[in-house]
C-alpha cells in the first residue's frame, strides 16, 4: 500500500536515507516547536494588569481546560489530573491540525503515535485508581470485592473464585480501553486523509495550472473531526479517570 | 482462487454492511435527541454535546472496518496478473 509522505520527507529523503519513521517524528518534533514558541511568545510578555491578546486566549483555554477535568473528577484529583489531561488534549489538537497545513501531514495518522498515547493514559488510568485506594484497595476494586464481602467463612474458596473470575474480566476491559482509543484517533485521522487525498486526485484541472479545489470542504470537514477526535480522546480519558477513582 | 474471491467479497461487502448499520444507529440518536431538545430547548447545549460525542463514537466503529480493510484484508488482494493468471489468460 502506498504510504503518504509530508513535503519535508520528500525533500529531505533525496538526500539521506530516511527511515519510515522519519516523517512522524519530523511532524511531532514540529508540532512541539510550534507550541513551545507559542506559549513562550505568550508567556514573554507576561502581565496581570494588561494581558495580550495571546495571552488572554491562552488562559480562556487553559481555564475551559480546568473547568471541564472539574466538572468530571473530584477536587483533588483534578488539581492533579488537570496538566495531564490539559497537555493530553493540546497536543492530539496540534497533531491533528497539522495536516491544515499544505506538505504536513498530521502524526496521529502512524498508529504509533496513537498507541503511545492510548499506553501513556493506560498507565495514568491506572495510577489513578492506586493512588486514590492504595494497591490492595485497587485490586479489591477490580475484583467486585465488595460482592463477597458478606459470605461465611466456609464460602471463601468460591468467593476467591468469583473475585478472580471478576477481575479477569475487568483486566480484559481494562486493556481493551488502550486498543479502542488508539484505534479510534488513528482510523478517524487516516480516514480523513485518505478521503480529503481521493478529492484531491478527483479535482480536474485546466490549462495545467488551474485547478478546481474539490477537497476544500472535506478540509474543513477534517478540522472539524480533527477537534472532535481531541476532545473525545480526552473525555474518554477523563471517564476512564474519574472510574477509576471512584468510590462504592 | 476460491481464497481471492472470498477476500474480494468481504472487502466489497464489509464497509457497506458497517454504514448501513451505523447510519440506522445514527439516526436513533439524532431523532432521540431531537425529541429531546423539542421538549426541553432550555437543556439544547448539554444534549447537542452528548450527542456529538455520541456520533463520532458510532462513527469510529464504521472506521474501525475501514482500517480492518484498508490495512488488513485489502494488501492480500490479488494484482491484476494474478487475476488474469487465475482466470487463464
Amino acid at each position: 500500500m502506498e504510504k503518504e509522505h509530508s513535503l519535508i520527507y520528500i525533500l529531505l529523503s533525496k538526500y539521506f536515507h530516511l527511515p519510515s519513521w522519519a516523517d512522524t517524528a519530523i511532524m511531532a518534533g514540529l508540532a512541539i516547536l510550534l507550541l513551545s514558541f507559542i506559549v513562550a511568545f505568550a508567556s514573554r510578555r507576561f502581565s496581570i494588569l494588561s494581558p495580550s491578546r495571546l495571552q488572554s486566549g491562552i488562559e480562556l483555554g487553559v481555564s475551559a481546560l480546568e473547568n471541564f477535568v472539574r466538572e468530571n473528577l473530584r477536587k483533588e484529583d483534578a488539581d492533579f489530573f488537570t496538566p495531564f489531561i490539559g497537555s493530553l488534549f493540546i497536543y492530539i489538537l496540534i497533531l491533528n491540525l497539522l495536516s491544515v497545513i499544505p506538505g504536513f501531514i498530521p502524526p496521529t495518522m502512524d498508529l504509533n503515535v496513537t498507541i503511545a498515547l492510548a499506553l501513556v493514559t493506560f498507565v495514568v488510568v491506572q495510577y489513578s485508581g492506586a493512588r486514590r485506594k492504595g494497591i490492595l484497595g485497587y485490586i479489591k476494586h477490580i475484583s467486585e470485592w465488595e460482592l463477597f464481602a458478606h459470605t461465611p467463612i466456609y464460602l471463601l474458596p468460591f468467593c476467591l473464585l468469583g473475585a478472580l473470575f471478576f477481575g479477569i474480566i475487568h483486566l480484559i476491559g481494562e486493556l481493551a480501553k488502550p486498543f479502542s482509543l488508539a484505534v479510534r484517533l488513528f482510523a478517524n485521522m487516516y480516514g480523513e486523509e485518505t478521503m480529503v487525498l481521493s478529492f484531491v486526485a478527483l479535482s480536474p484541472v485546466f490549462f495545467r495550472f488551474f485547478a478546481i479545489p474539490f477537497q476544500f470542504p472535506f478540509v474543513l470537514f477534517h478540522m472539524f473531526i480533527g477537534f472532535l477526535q481531541a476532545y473525545i480522546f480526552t473525555v474518554l480519558a477523563t471517564i476512564y479517570i474519574s472510574i477509576a477513582t471512584k468510590e462504592e | 482462487m476460491n481464497y481471492f474471491v472470498v477476500v474480494a467479497v468481504g472487502v466489497g461487502f464489509a464497509l457497506p454492511v458497517a454504514v448501513l448499520m451505523a447510519a440506522i444507529a445514527q439516526s436513533k440518536a439524532i431523532e432521540r435527541a431531537l425529541e429531546a431538545i423539542a421538549r426541553q430547548p432550555e437543556a439544547a447545549g448539554s444534549i447537542r454535546t452528548t450527542l456529538i460525542i455520541g456520533l463520532a463514537l458510532i462513527e469510529s466503529l464504521v472506521l474501525y472496518v475501514l482500517v480492518v480493510v484498508m490495512v488488513f484484508l485489502a494488501p492480500k488482494m490479488p494484482t491484476f496478473q494474478q487475476m488474469m493468471q487465475f482466470i487463464g489468460k
